[in-house]
Order: structure tokens, then sequence, then C-alpha cells
């Protein structure tokens, strides 16, 4: 199946965030700040497009998939607790 | 050997077939009319020769609502079912949320070339016409035209609507499945996924 630079970037995110789990659990787990990413790499996307397509900016193939990394990495990192074992206090 | 209850967890498929049923098909409709909208933009607008139609716009933004099913399918299942829900159970409830929204809007698409059989064909006319206004070099500007039709035809059948479609907002459906699992699910003190 044929992808885009953004597309790329996404999947190429989406890997290396799935590889990182492991390391960057400790540094998730209970935290916030994983969704805010995700977030924020949300809204990036759209700005982008939106600036692109309107006219304000005329984005690159390095801006696409710089972009596109970060969505895909911000997704494994934020869901990255949920593969972990919580255990019972008592 | 210690036993775990798990019944919290422990559902069977059926249990998430209301939030994928009703959510796939509330999505179904959704993209199914925005795909209209878009398609009767495209055959009332003038060929202006700009690269960005309305057609281009209909693939993002369908693909952004598309993307949410995934989330209000594990939102609903949450609030209707249960809190409590394995990371895996997400992923299935979102990769079949996207597969019931595929089906739901091929079906619909298929009843709306019965009620506008010239549908697909002026959507295509009106491309072609956007394409050949473009300024470009005629043998590239050939290609485009070429390569766009035969897209755009082969996407009309049923059968590659939904040998895409199915994988495609599946696997996008499945991953914010997992996001919704994240936001809207709560883990049992103690769970394995």
């Amino acid at each position: 199946m044929a992808v885009n630079t953004r597309c790329f970037g996404i999947f190429l995110g989406l890997w290396l965030g799935w590889i990182s789990i492991p390391w960057v659990k400790s540094k998730t787990v209970g935290k916030r700040w994983p969704m805010w990413i995700l977030a924020v790499a949300v809204i990036l996307q759209i700005i982008d497009f939106s600036g692109n397509i309107v006219g304000l900016w005329e984005n690159t193939n390095h801006s696409r998939a710089a972009l596109g990394l970060l969505l895909g990495i911000s997704v494994p990192i934020a869901i990255a607790d949920l593969f972990y074992l919580q255990r019972k206090n008592n | 050997m210690e036993e775990i209850n798990n019944s919290e967890v422990d559902r069977t498929i059926s249990d998430f077939w209301p939030s994928i049923a009703l959510v796939g098909s509330i999505f179904g409709v959704i993209i199914f009319a925005l795909g209209l909208v878009f398609g009767y933009m495209q055959i009332q607008s003038e060929p202006t020769g700009a690269i960005f139609s309305p057609m281009m716009f209909s693939g993002v933004i369908v693909c952004l609502v598309v993307a949410f099913a995934g989330i209000m399918a594990i939102w609903h299942y949450t609030r209707e079912v249960t809190p409590f829900i394995k990371l895996g159970q997400g992923a299935l409830i979102g990769f079949l949320t996207g597969a019931v929204l595929v089906i739901v809007s091929t079906v619909l698409n298929e009843l709306w070339h019965v009620i506008d059989p010239e549908y697909t064909q002026k959507v295509i006319d009106s491309t072609v016409a956007g394409l050949e206004a473009m300024d470009l070099p005629e043998d590239t500007k050939n290609t485009m035209i070429d390569a766009t039709v035969e897209s755009m035809r082969s996407e009309q059948s049923i059968f590659s609507q939904i040998l895409y479609g199915i994988p495609m907002y599946g696997i996008l459906n499945l991953i914010t499945g997992l996001i919704g699992v994240k936001i809207f699910g709560k883990k049992e003190d103690e769970e394995t996924f």
C-alpha cells in the first residue's frame, strides 16, 4: 500500500513508540503528560494540514514526516502503562 | 493455586456487540453523508485548476471523523456494560467498529446508486474537468487523469470498498480503541492483558 510522507512518519513513529515502551514505562505510569503530548500531536496535524490548505504556509515532506512521527510515537507512549500489571497492595 | 477473579473483565463478544453495532452504524451513516456532501460539492464546483478539490478534503475529513469511532465505542461500552476493560478487548471493539462502519457506509453507497445512478460518473467527470484545467504538461495531465479515473472506478466496487476499507479503518479504530481504553477504562487491582 502506497503511503505519503505523513503516513510514513506515523507508521515509523508507531513502530519506534512500541519498541520504546519498556524504557519509557517508568516515566509514563500514572502520569498525564503522555496524553497531553498525544493531544498536541493531533492538534498539530490539523493545524499543519489546515494551514497548508488555506495557503498560510506550504508544508514540506520533512515537516509532514516529522509531525507524523510525533503523532505515531505519542500513541504507544500514551497507552504504555496499560501493558503492565498493577499488583494489589494488600 | 491462587485463583484470580476476573469476572469483571472476562466478557464475551456478545457483550461488545451493542457498542460496536451502534457506534459503527452511526459513524457509517456519518461518513456516507460526508462522502455525499463532498461528492456533490465536487460535482457543482467549477474546474478552476486548483490542486485542492472537495474530493481531496473528503478523504482527510472522513479519516479524521472515523478515527473517533473507536474511542466512542469504548466510551459507550464503559458506560453501558462495565468500566473495566482490557487493552485487547478495546482493540477488538475498535477493529470491529471500524469493520461495521465500513460495511454500513458501503451498503448505503450502493443504495445511493439506485437513487442517483449517475452519481459516480458525475463525480469522475467533474474531477477530470478539474484536472484538465490544471496548468500542467499534457503528458503529466493525461497520466494523472487516467490514474484518477481508474482509481475512482475501482473504489466504487463493493469488493474493493470492503477489501481496503475494513483493514484501513479497522486498524485505525483499533488504535483509537486502545486510546479509548486509556481514557475511559478502569483497571482492576490486578489485571493481565
